[in-house]
């Protein structure tokens, strides 16, 4: 490898006017990139209908139902919104505004309608998951978006439901996938989500294997390329898209089915 | 709803006539209506309504009916012969010819969409020891056709416009078809693949390769092998246990790679490939000897967006005219993912070329990319959370005496999920008689559509 200096030196090695044209030309591109891309992120406040913002979370405050609700998000929203919520999740850095951070005051200080509202109508690059999840899952979710915030005191044990071991004060113990498939660790909330792969209760029924449609668009697509977002096309041209992808990327048929799905129940119109 | 607007229709006027008879007459004639004609008329009237009721009911009933049968009808897949026209009744009873009847078709029938995909990038360049330009723009559309779930027809094309070389006026717009192929997807496992295919040497040239790469140029040792192979493949995946992880594979026979200049004199070996047709319109190969190879690889992830892919894939052809000199490449390639913000992928290339002079020679080489997502580490920092640093480093021997080393540093800048800005600078070091380029500074925009 070349030491710095000597790229330092081949940086300069042409004509002194030449160089300077080229850092203005550079600068000017950058300036004019940044300025557009400023524009870009100072995106329209996303408000929900204050009907809509109204309506009570039905699962406010029960654990099992967060718990429900955590499965979810991991196989749904985690891909954007990161792991923890942080808005960080690995399609972030390409979308534009960034996915949500629900750890901060303004989402906490947000009602659960709204939230509900939000996800389940969507806007730009966040699909609308009204079709892709029930009305219970998606109150589930947003129970469990209540729990990733500093001041997550929402959701409650419910009375009857071991908590910790029965342990007070013990760290919570992490729903293992296995448990969480045959819906054997009820009421049990992590305090993060686990380092492993969370797979729970498919948010699409209809699954290949115990992954969905999801969680396999999360595992695949961003291999090779930025995630696409449920709305960037139609159906048809999704059905077109997976059967392409089918045979580029070898991916396998039933996992392809399943991608499908979840692509197009948020498709473009 | 007809026949209620008959029975209203009939109801109406004697009601109208009653009103009118009543506040017509004069209050003298009220009495000359007795009690029993009254009654009828009010009997008459209430059993005009229950018949009205009834009328009421039953059509409400049939549009139930009529909206269960629509909905059947919609779910319920039609009989093939109903979906294609008989093509028998377009046939001219007078010219004899007997049409295939539609059942005779067989297979899925053709439901035709179509959509373009494909990406353009613009790119400017800063090379040691010259001045700085826009170096090319470019279009590459991806046209896609589907008949139905079997079948795709899928084609890229590289538009490119360039300056003439140094000295030259004017410019060139050069169009390459990137890839034409026909795939029939036989079933979950196996597809068939026949046209101009991006050969699966390693996963670059299908999955890597202009807008999908961070960094805007190929790793060198690319050019050692074969981009694009024109025959017939096999190809597909099976899954492995029900976390994601898979099989894949995939199988070929092409005509292979040819030699610079087809002349039979030859001594280089030409990696564009060999189409099988001469610009004389000469329809034969031009060698005899048919190329093959072919692609295994496994796939695993472990967690979330924890994920490793590693594969090995080959090929071995004859490339002279006159098919007696062998050309034989091994390709082992890498990704992974660790994390949702880290990327490490790479490839190791090398090939046996025999030729008249030198006897068997091993051009070789190997590169490794790493991507780094700030947003990983600094997630609510503007503008740095839509940066991804990028490194890489190949390395490319001749195996004539020349090894070059190229270093490349730089980021990605993601405007949107769609379009970015790449920056790099790379440094090249060179060891023998035929040195590559020199140091380069790169930026190219890259739109994915």
């Amino acid at each position: 490898m070349m030491p710095p200096s000597q790229i330092s030196t081949a940086l300069l090695s042409g004509p002194m006017q030449s160089v300077r044209r080229f850092t203005v030309s550079s600068l000017a591109t950058a300036v004019i990139t940044f300025a557009i891309h400023a524009q870009a992120q100072t995106a329209t406040p996303w408000v929900a209908p204050a009907d809509a913002a109204a309506i009570r979370n039905p699962s406010a405050g029960n654990t099992a139902a967060a718990a429900a609700g955590k499965q979810t998000y991991a196989a749904t929203c985690a891909a954007c919104h990161g792991a923890t919520g942080r808005g960080d999740g690995p399609a972030a850095a390409a979308l534009n505004p960034k996915p949500a951070n629900y750890t901060t005051p303004a989402v906490e200080a947000e009602s659960d309608g709204s939230l509900f509202w939000k996800l389940s109508e969507g806007r730009g690059a966040m699909a609308p998951f009204k079709s892709a999840l029930s009305e219970k899952q998606r109150w589930e979710l947003v129970t469990y978006i209540r729990t990733l915030g500093p001041g997550s005191h929402h959701a409650k044990p419910v009375t009857g439901v071991p908590t910790a071991g029965g342990v007070p004060g013990a760290t919570p113990k992490v729903a293992r996938p296995t448990q969480a498939k045959t819906g054997t660790a009820p009421g049990v909330l992590p305090t993060a989500l686990p380092p492993t792969l969370p797979i729970g209760p498919a948010a699409v029924p209809e699954t290949a294997g115990a992954l969905s449609g999801v969680e396999l668009w999360s595992i695949n697509c961003n291999r090779c390329h930025t995630y696409r977002a449920s709305n960037e096309y139609t159906a048809a041209q999704w059905q077109n898209l997976l059967l392409h992808m089918r045979v580029r990327a070898n991916l396998p048929a039933a996992q392809a089915r399943e991608i499908l799905k979840f692509l197009q129940a948020g498709a473009g119109k | 709803m007809q026949t209620i607007a008959r029975v209203y229709f009939r109801i109406l006027p004697a009601l109208a006539a009653s009103c009118i008879i009543g506040t017509g007459s004069p209050q003298s004639a009220t009495a000359a209506v007795s009690d029993e004609d009254f009654n009828a008329l009010k009997e008459a009237v209430q059993k005009l309504t229950e018949k009205v009721q009834t009328l009421e009911g039953v059509h409400e009933e049939d549009q139930a009916k009529i909206r269960d049968l629509q909905s059947k009808h919609d779910e319920a897949p039609l009989p093939a012969a109903q979906q294609v026209p008989d093509a028998k009744q377009f046939v001219p009873p007078s010219t004899g010819l007997e049409a295939p009847a539609a059942t005779d078709l067989g297979g899925p029938l053709a439901t035709h969409s179509f959509t373009i995909v494909g990406d353009a990038e613009v790119q400017f360049a800063k090379i040691a020891h010259k001045h700085g330009a826009f170096a090319f723009a470019d279009f590459a559309p991806i046209f896609l056709f589907r008949a139905n779930e079997n079948i795709l027809f899928e084609a890229g094309f590289d538009f490119v416009l360039q300056n003439n070389a140094p000295g030259g006026s004017g410019y060139t717009t050069t169009v390459n078809l990137s890839f034409a192929t026909i795939d029939y997807l036989l079933n979950d496992y196996v597809t068939v693949t026949g046209g101009n295919m991006l050969l699966p040497l390693g996963t670059y040239s299908e999955r890597s390769a202009g807008w999908l790469n961070k960094i805007p140029d190929n790793p060198m040792v690319r050019d050692i092998l074969p981009g694009t192979g024109v025959g017939a493949q096999l190809r597909g995946a099976i899954p492995v246990g029900d976390k994601g992880s898979s099989v894949t594979y995939s199988a070929f026979a092409v005509n292979g790679p040819g030699s610079v200049d087809g002349t039979g004199n030859a001594g280089q070996l030409d990696t564009g490939g060999n189409v099988g047709l001469t610009l004389a319109g000469d329809t034969a190969n031009l060698h005899g000897g048919m190329g093959w190879g072919g692609r295994i690889a496994f796939f695993h992830p472990w967690k979330a967006q924890h994920d490793l892919e590693v594969g090995i894939s080959g090929m071995s052809s004859s490339w002279d005219d006159a098919g007696r000199r062998q050309y034989t490449a091994g390709v082992v390639d890498l990704a992974m993912h660790l994390g949702p913000s880290v990327e490490i992928k790479g490839e190791y290339v090398h090939t046996w070329v025999e030729t008249d002079d030198l006897g068997t020679i091993k051009p070789n080489g190997w590169w490794v990319q790493a991507g780094y997502k700030l947003s990983g580490m600094l997630p609510d920092v503007p503008y740095l959370n839509n940066v991804e640093l990028m490194g890489r480093y190949d390395t490319l021997s001749d195996a004539m005496g020349t090894r070059t080393n190229r270093g490349t540093v730089g980021a990605v800048y993601y405007l949107s999920n769609t379009l970015w800005l790449e920056g790099d600078y790379e440094w090249t070091g060179n060891h023998g008689p035929n040195p590559a380029p020199s140091n380069s500074l790169i930026f190219q925009l890259s739109y994915g559509f």
